[in-house]
């Protein structure tokens, strides 16, 4: 599907929203913006450019988006500090820096960043082309997509001491903070509303994705969308729709990748398999990349979705179904609790038993299901989309150009 | 005074961006210092971005530290006792954290409770630095006021009825003071200025302030739904939904119809306008 425009966005968020968007960004008169990260395909990070850039454009900000290179053994280094700044005990060695350090240095000989006047470096991977610094030119953002919360302390000591030469730094959750000299705005990821995983659908389209897959469209679906991984506890989700199942018919859709070049995700699918058995009313769903659309149909499918995760960075897959207007259960980690409040846009849960406890009530009450879908809409759409996001940009260049002032006059 | 305004009202809209300050609360102990030592903005910020991000959520937007001790530290009286603190009643925001303090201190002298939050529940410390711009949007009378009233965000709803009265210690909301000085409307900018706006959601507080406006013009329901179209299907809808709700008696003495003949119109006129706007292209309302 091609790109959506700008103007596409009006029917989403009303013509008041984006009057005000373009207003803002008249404020930047078309300002050179350079985007720097270390993939182009694949994860969140680089879909988020993908949509972003070209609205930036639309808006008038010279924007660009640079990807750094590296070589197995770069990305074995990311990898891992990856984890470590998850929190996985990680031990790293002083090769590991250098290798860090030599490939940043060789993409800042390539990369040149003169006369541009906002740099937004993504994620740790580039985090030394700081060194490419103009004295006293442009504002240099470090934009954090990950969970900091407690990362390895030898590694974060390693790279706050580049964060701290940026102008400001941006997360997404307000349990990422750290201690730091400069500035660090709150920025939650986003979804795009108009992208294949979350636009609308046709009934029939939907229809067929369920008959595709064998599922009842006459019975209630409880569904969650994740990577077969322990800490989306799928297999507790096993054992609350077992306990719902005693009292209601229902069936359950556990959708998701990520498994085959996962040996850990293999020996998860597996266990869950096991775990469900032959049950016919349970669909273990194995889907491969790209098939957003028929994520997007499962989930339109469904009645209730549960998203149980015991550790999250922000869980975007929250937003997506809320965005379909689907009451979501959910644990409160990570950025969850920034979408879920509590009886108002959802459901948050404590325990297998609270699980399945909510999923009866909501099963049990579809009108209650249909009220919280309503307001999780509405949340999300003042909240987690692309032009929200793209309007935070924008705001954060206006303020670092005012870095003392909390009132800005435009 | 019938004659037109001496000064048209001028629409501004306030952007908000969230900054973390570092600083962290998992018992009443620690937000207590917390609400002690940080700026005045990070106060500001907990205190009124409920009002700014709250939608219609069937209960009424809860400032953070309300919200938070009730909810999520389970310390239910004080939450309340907190919660119960309008910071829209006060006239600058020295007044409101001096009696945040005030209600935990005392709470403190007769609770040695202390409770803590779930790992990774903190209060986090946030504080708001607000970027204001012109909309260039402009009314110079009733009519033209109900008419922006549709094309404004609710950003700019939130600066005229909140951050302005605040920030420039206003003795009144905006709209009330141009209706008052500008207009000659003392009985409408008394209308409005009585509007609870703490208990509301800006769509709410849009929706009755349609009506309002609505009385003074007479205003039909599908003229109402063509000048808001500019405003997402859904917050129409909430719109609609908000001025339905309000009682029967109201709503037919005011639009001359049953709510079922009018939520006919209604729906009817929000087709239209959409089809309307969608063959007319962009910014045709």
């Amino acid at each position: 599907m091609a790109l959506a425009r700008l103007e596409d966005y009006r029917e989403v968020i009303g013509g008041a929203e984006l009057e005000e968007l373009k207003q803002l960004a008249r404020h930047l008169g078309g300002v050179r913006m350079a985007h720097v990260n270390s993939t182009s395909v694949g994860g969140g990070v680089a879909e988020i450019l993908h949509r972003m850039v070209p609205l930036l454009r639309e808006l008038d900000i010279r924007a660009r988006w640079d990807v750094i290179k590296g070589g197995d053994d770069f990305f074995n280094v990311t990898k891992l500090f990856h984890n470590a700044l998850h929190g996985k005990a990680e031990t790293i060695t002083d090769d590991m820096y250098q290798v860090f350090l030599d490939y940043n240095r060789r993409n800042a000989q390539e990369l040149d960043f003169g006369g541009q006047d906002c740099v937004f470096i993504h994620d740790p991977q580039p985090i030394c082309l700081i060194d490419k610094r103009e004295q006293g030119r442009g504002c240099w953002v470090w934009r954090c997509h990950i969970d900091i919360s407690a990362p390895h302390a030898g590694l974060w000591e390693f790279l706050r001491r580049y964060v701290e030469r940026y102008d400001g730094a941006i997360i997404s959750s307000p349990g990422f903070a750290q201690q730091l000299a400069v500035p660090q705005y709150l920025i939650p990821p986003s979804i795009d509303p108009l992208a294949d995983k979350n636009r609308e659908l046709p009934d029939d389209f939907i229809a067929g994705v369920l008959d595709k897959y064998a599922i009842d469209r006459s019975r209630p679906i409880v569904t969650q969308i994740s990577r077969f991984d322990r800490f989306k506890d799928p297999l507790g989700v096993v054992e609350a729709f077992h306990a719902v199942r005693r009292k209601i018919d229902c069936q359950l859709v556990l959708a998701g990748g990520g498994a085959t070049d996962d040996p850990e995700g293999l020996l998860v699918l597996e266990e869950v398999k096991q775990r469900a058995g032959a049950d016919p009313d349970i669909h273990i769903l194995h889907l491969p990349p790209g098939a957003d659309l028929e994520i997007n149909a499962l989930v339109r499918g469904s009645t209730v979705i549960v998203q149980n995760s015991l550790k999250e960075g922000f869980g975007l897959t929250v937003s997506e179904a809320m965005w379909k207007s689907k009451a979501v259960i959910s644990r409160p980690v990570g950025g969850i609790t920034q979408q879920v409040i509590h009886d108002a846009t959802g459901l948050l849960v404590h325990s297998t038993e609270g699980l399945a406890f909510a999923i009866r009530s909501l099963l049990a009450n579809p009108d209650t299901a249909a009220h919280l879908g309503r307001n999780a809409r509405q949340f999300v759409r003042h909240n987690f989309l692309i032009t929200r996001h793209l309007r935070r940009y924008l705001l954060v260049m206006l303020a670092l150009r005012n870095p003392t002032q909390q009132v800005i006059e435009l | 005074m019938t004659g037109r305004p001496a000064r048209p009202f001028e629409f501004m809209t306030s952007s908000s961006l969230v900054a973390v300050t570092g600083r962290r609360a998992a018992d009443v102990r620690e937000l207590l210092e917390g609400i002690k030592a940080v700026p005045g903005s990070s106060i500001y910020h907990h205190s009124h971005q409920a009002y700014r991000e709250w939608q219609t959520f069937d209960r009424p937007p809860v400032h953070d530290f309300g919200y938070w001790t009730g909810e999520v530290l389970r310390e239910k009286g004080l939450g309340e006792k907190l919660t119960a603190i309008d910071p829209t009643q006060f006239d600058d925001i020295r007044g409101f954290r001096e009696e945040l303090v005030r209600v935990i201190e005392r709470h403190l002298e007769g609770s040695p409770s202390r409770l803590h939050c779930p790992p990774g529940s903190e209060f986090t410390f946030c504080q708001s630095v607000s970027l204001i711009s012109d909309t260039g949007i402009r009314a110079g009378d009733i009519g033209g006021f109900i008419e922006a009233m549709g094309r404004v965000t609710n950003r700019s709803l939130y600066y005229h009825l909140f951050e302005a009265r605040l920030r420039l210690q206003r003795a009144d909301n905006d709209f009330s003071i141009w209706f008052r000085d500008q207009l000659g409307q003392p009985d409408l900018a008394a209308q409005i200025s009585r509007l609870d706006i703490a208990v509301h959601s800006l769509d709410q507080i849009r929706a009755r302030l349609f009506v309002i406006l609505g009385q003074y013009q007479g205003i039909s329901a599908l003229e109402m739904v063509r000048r808001v179209a500019q405003l997402p299907v859904d917050m129409v809808e909430t719109l609609l939904t908000e001025i339905l709700t309000l009682p029967v008696r109201t709503a037919t003495s005011f639009w001359g119809k049953s709510p079922s003949t009018l939520a006919n119109a209604l729906t009817k006129g929000i087709k239209r306008a959409k089809k309307g706007r969608r063959s007319h292209g962009p910014g045709t309302a």
